[in-house]
């Protein structure tokens, strides 16, 4: 007998490996993660040394807190993007903050300024996304996808995106929370046959 | 994501997902998931949704010198509670351990700081070497592991003039279910050949460990998972194969050693 393919080890396997301090199983995280979570934060921050450092920080995290992974709380891959997509969204705001902070210079990115929301130039469905994500956020209604654009790609808050959008906060949460379950039911769809 | 009324702690729900929420919510939030298995069921399908839009983006190739940085920092030592109470375990078998490796290694090691001291003008790349090691040294202390030395087999491929003799290292872990293998000076191939890892049971049933790749130097790092249903290894063996690898080892083995039954 000649075996020629051997079984992965799950990523829940792996984290709880890292969980004791297992450095190949960190390591192995990284050759499956490093590539998905660079390219979110190079998406969101649109600055490459930024999306290195913030992808550092996100696996000396993992490294840190394997351990706070509960597999009741869904796949790995959700969670960690979810830590992932948290410490980016960190980042951009405190860019923005200290950008405001110096009031005499404009931003040298556009990442870190809210851009005018219904405009498709500026939409990060537009802009950034591709494949199938972006067909099903196309396919949902502008005001749900505005808000997702806002929230997820330029890391607004449910408050900031009502104050730009000019419509209450309980709309705001309402088209977060559809938009979200439109997009996972898009994506579950199959595809049509051509 | 149901379509009845909703609590107020499940209309945040989506604004968690999406990181939008403030931090006094968040906090709420995080508070409200820790007791309640509902929503953190809830949870799970808006972060499934969210995935999607990060898996939408381009995929962009991070580079080497960041794997390098961020591997420095899986420090070997175990961080948890469970694994502390295990350390004086550790710590007592260190010492042996490090008698009985520290004779193989120390060629080895030697060579592999020559190396790093010669690429110290390239940063990222001694960073990467460095990270190397370290994954050495935590194997190596490491109570249990076996080492198991290879030796070159006379081929055309090992007889090429070079200024040290080829030399590998494979260093198995207690339950025998991973090991690391090192290459160190092996001719560097050309590009239609690869160096190819086998297993060999005790009754010669082979098993394919990988290919690994040699840089300039004609160094190699390669991570081996056993095979689950894999017997006792005899030996361990690399060959030279064709790009992509083979099925079977071919003729030109260039590598070989004997694995002692713990």
């Amino acid at each position: 007998m000649v075996t020629l393919t051997l079984s992965p080890p799950t990523d829940a396997e792996l984290v709880s490996r890292v969980a004791t301090g297992d450095r190949a199983a960190a390591e192995e995280l990284y050759n499956r993660y490093s590539r998905p979570v660079f390219s979110m934060a190079y998406a969101i921050l649109r600055d490459r040394a930024a999306a290195e450092d913030v992808t550092q920080d996100v696996f000396t995290s993992l490294w840190l807190r394997g351990g706070s992974f509960d597999p009741l709380r869904g796949l790995f891959r959700h969670w960690f993007l979810h830590l992932a997509h948290n410490r980016i969204v960190d980042e951009l705001r405190r860019r923005r903050r200290a950008a405001d902070h110096d009031a005499a210079k404009e931003p040298d990115d556009p990442a870190l300024g809210l851009e005018a929301p219904g405009d498709p130039a500026n939409e990060a469905v537009d802009r950034v996304l591709m494949g199938s994500v972006k067909k099903a956020l196309r396919a949902i209604p502008a005001d749900q996808r505005i808000a997702l654009d806002l929230a997820y790609f330029h890391g607004a808050t449910q408050q900031e995106i009502a104050q730009q959008t000019g419509v209450p906060l309980g709309t705001v949460k309402t088209r977060l929370r559809l938009g979200l379950m439109k997009l996972r039911h898009a994506l579950e769809e199959p595809a049509p046959l051509s | 994501m149901s379509q009845e009324p909703l609590n107020p702690m499940q209309n945040l729900l989506p604004g968690y997902a999406l990181n939008a929420l403030g931090a006094e919510e968040r906090e709420r939030m995080e508070q409200a998931l820790a007791a309640d298995p509902v929503l953190r069921r809830q949870l799970a399908d808006y972060l499934a949704a969210t995935a999607a839009l990060a898996d939408g983006v381009p995929q962009v190739v991070p580079d080497e010198a960041l794997r390098a940085r961020v591997l420095a920092w899986f420090a070997p030592t175990p961080l948890t509670a469970s694994a502390r109470r295990r350390f004086p375990r550790l710590a007592w078998g260190l010492a042996a351990a490090v008698m009985v490796l520290a004779g193989a290694f120390s060629g080895v090691a030697a060579l592999q700081q020559a190396r790093i001291n010669d690429l110290r003008t390239d940063i990222a790349h001694a960073e990467t070497s460095l990270a190397q090691q370290r994954t050495l040294s935590y194997w190596a202390l490491t109570p249990g592991v076996s080492a198991v030395s290879m030796r070159p087999v006379a081929t055309p491929q090992m007889q090429v003039r070079r200024p040290a003799e080829p030399r590998a290292m494979l260093v198995v872990n207690p339950e025998r279910t991973v090991a690391v293998l090192m290459l160190l000076d092996l001719p560097v191939l050309g590009a239609d050949g690869v160096y190819q890892v086998w297993l060999v049971e005790t009754d010669g049933t082979v098993h394919s460990g990988g290919v690994v790749t040699i840089d300039a130097s004609g160094y190699g790092q390669a991570y081996i998972h056993f095979p689950e249903q894999m017997g006792q290894v005899a030996a361990v063996s690399v060959s030279v194969e064709p790009t992509g690898g083979s099925r079977l080892p071919s003729q030109r083995v260039v590598m070989r050693g004997n694995v002692v039954a713990p």
